[in-house]
């Protein structure tokens, strides 16, 4: 369970992005969309303390793993490696690699002696979310992480998230533009617009 | 998959090492002072030709390599240490960022060679106030290449990533950013090297670094100036071919390491393990 209570992000002191902002996910997933620029991803990084916070609360079950409780999947998985090392570290530094995670995957097993560059974008973005869940998150944020991939590797990646999601009853927030998709994989949606000027007026 | 021997990287290392413990094999000797031979140019007896005092100038020159060597390579790598030190604590925070930046700008405001001149002059000058002095003045531009450097991976998304899986800054640094510095540090490394050499010279020459009975290259080279105009090239030539070759052995060898260090990132070779 997320519950995030009044949260604001200015881009200068007196340029406000959203004010305000409140929301309660369950175990379910949650569909975000909107369009660009009005600061989903901001939202997104404000959730997972990537920027820090200047007003509200974030609150979530805690977890006793190193990790922060609330995972990042990117949109650009090439980005969120680092390039100079093999899969195998990439996934270690999540913590122990479980084998049969890795299969739920579709992780190769010659994959984890690779470089990212030797990777597609579809086999890396895997190996991101491997990672995510190699950390036991109780959170799930997947920012537009499929939209660079074709459809069928899209099907792919959204099966093994939603399987695992139920699984382990983790809530999930999906961001993304299409909203086709947000139908039909989200429980819930959210315009994201909506709520902005709703806290506006 | 063979084993690989990097002929390449140990060749220039021997080269160095044959070098330095030659010279100071022959540092023991005292140079006999043979007036009758004095400003011969090079023939078989003295391949380098000899000086002034006709001391021979192959056996000063070499001895001149181990001080300027040790002076050389103990500059470039406390320098290095000091440079990215610097980088790293200013990509802890905001704050230290600031003061590294600070002091980045104060040492480069300053005319390199008055502040090397003031900092040895006030430890006494000598071989040990000299590489203080040197040390101290040498880090800044490295420093300014390995700080914006950490600043970009500082904001880099994997980074950011590696703070979401509880690692610290120390370990990030040892672990993200050293694989991501080290051509930088290598290069800058060398390329402070001869830049140390040669303010040695500088300061020597000017009367402030080291005394004239030690035979240091760029004591050597500062001394020839005054015969180069009576056409006694020699004096300047050959310890200027020396320090240039050993300059360039050095840059050789750093591109060896570099190459050395990539070989662990080939594909293949992860497979074949």
């Amino acid at each position: 369970m997320l519950t995030i209570k009044g949260v604001s992000y200015h881009v200068s002191s007196n340029r406000c992005l959203f004010d305000n902002v409140s929301l309660k996910i369950d175990n379910e997933i949650v569909g975000l969309s909107g369009n660009s620029g009005i600061g989903k991803t901001t939202l997104a990084k404000l959730i997972a303390r990537i920027i820090p916070l200047e007003t509200g609360s974030i609150h979530v079950e805690k977890s006793d793993a190193k990790s922060n409780p609330i995972q990042l999947i990117w949109q650009h998985p090439e980005q969120a490696v680092n390039p100079k090392w093999r899969i195998k570290r990439i996934l270690l530094e999540a913590g122990e690699i479980d084998s049969d995670l890795l299969k739920k995957c579709g992780i190769k097993k010659d994959w984890l002696t690779r470089f990212p560059h030797q990777l597609s974008g579809g086999e890396l973005q895997r190996v991101c979310i491997a990672r995510c869940l190699i950390s036991k998150p109780r959170v799930i944020i997947a920012d537009e992480i499929t939209t660079m991939l074709d459809g069928l590797s899209q099907v792919d990646i959204w099966e093994l998230l939603i399987i695992y999601v139920k699984q382990n009853k983790v809530p999930m927030l999906v961001i993304s533009h299409d909203e086709a998709l947000l139908n039909r994989i989200c429980d819930r949606m959210i315009n994201f617009q909506k709520i902005v000027d709703l806290e506006k007026k | 998959m063979k084993k690989w021997i990097p002929i390449k990287l140990i060749v220039p290392i021997l080269l160095i090492l044959v070098l330095y413990i030659v010279a100071i094999i022959i540092e023991q000797k005292e140079l006999a002072i043979d007036l009758n031979q004095k400003n011969t140019a090079p023939s078989l007896t003295h391949l380098f030709g000899t000086d002034w005092l006709g001391r021979d100038m192959l056996i000063r020159t070499w001895q001149g390599l181990s001080v300027s060597l040790t002076i050389g390579i103990v500059t470039a790598f406390c320098s290095t240490i000091i440079a990215l030190l610097m980088a790293v604590v200013a990509g802890a925070n905001k704050k230290f960022d600031r003061i590294v930046r600070w002091m980045i700008d104060l040492f480069l405001s300053l005319p390199h060679l008055v502040t090397l001149l003031l900092i040895t002059f006030t430890l006494g000058g000598g071989v040990k106030g000299l590489m203080i002095g040197l040390i101290v003045t040498h880090w800044t531009s490295l420093a300014r290449v390995l700080r914006v450097e950490v600043f970009q991976l500082n904001n880099s998304e994997f980074i950011q990533a590696s703070r979401q899986f509880g690692k610290n800054y120390i370990w990030i640094v040892w672990h993200h950013f050293l694989p991501h510095l080290y051509p930088q540090i290598i290069i800058g490394a060398i390329l402070i090297f001869p830049h140390a050499i040669l303010h040695e010279a500088a300061v020597t020459f000017l009367g402030f670094g080291l005394s004239t009975d030690q035979p240091a290259i760029g004591i050597i080279l500062s001394e020839s100036m005054s015969y180069l105009s009576a056409g006694y090239w020699w004096l300047a030539f050959f310890p200027g071919l020396f320090l240039l070759s050993i300059t360039l052995t050095f840059q050789y060898m750093g591109k060896q390491v570099h190459r050395v260090m990539e070989r662990n990132d080939r594909y293949d070779s992860g497979v074949n393990n």
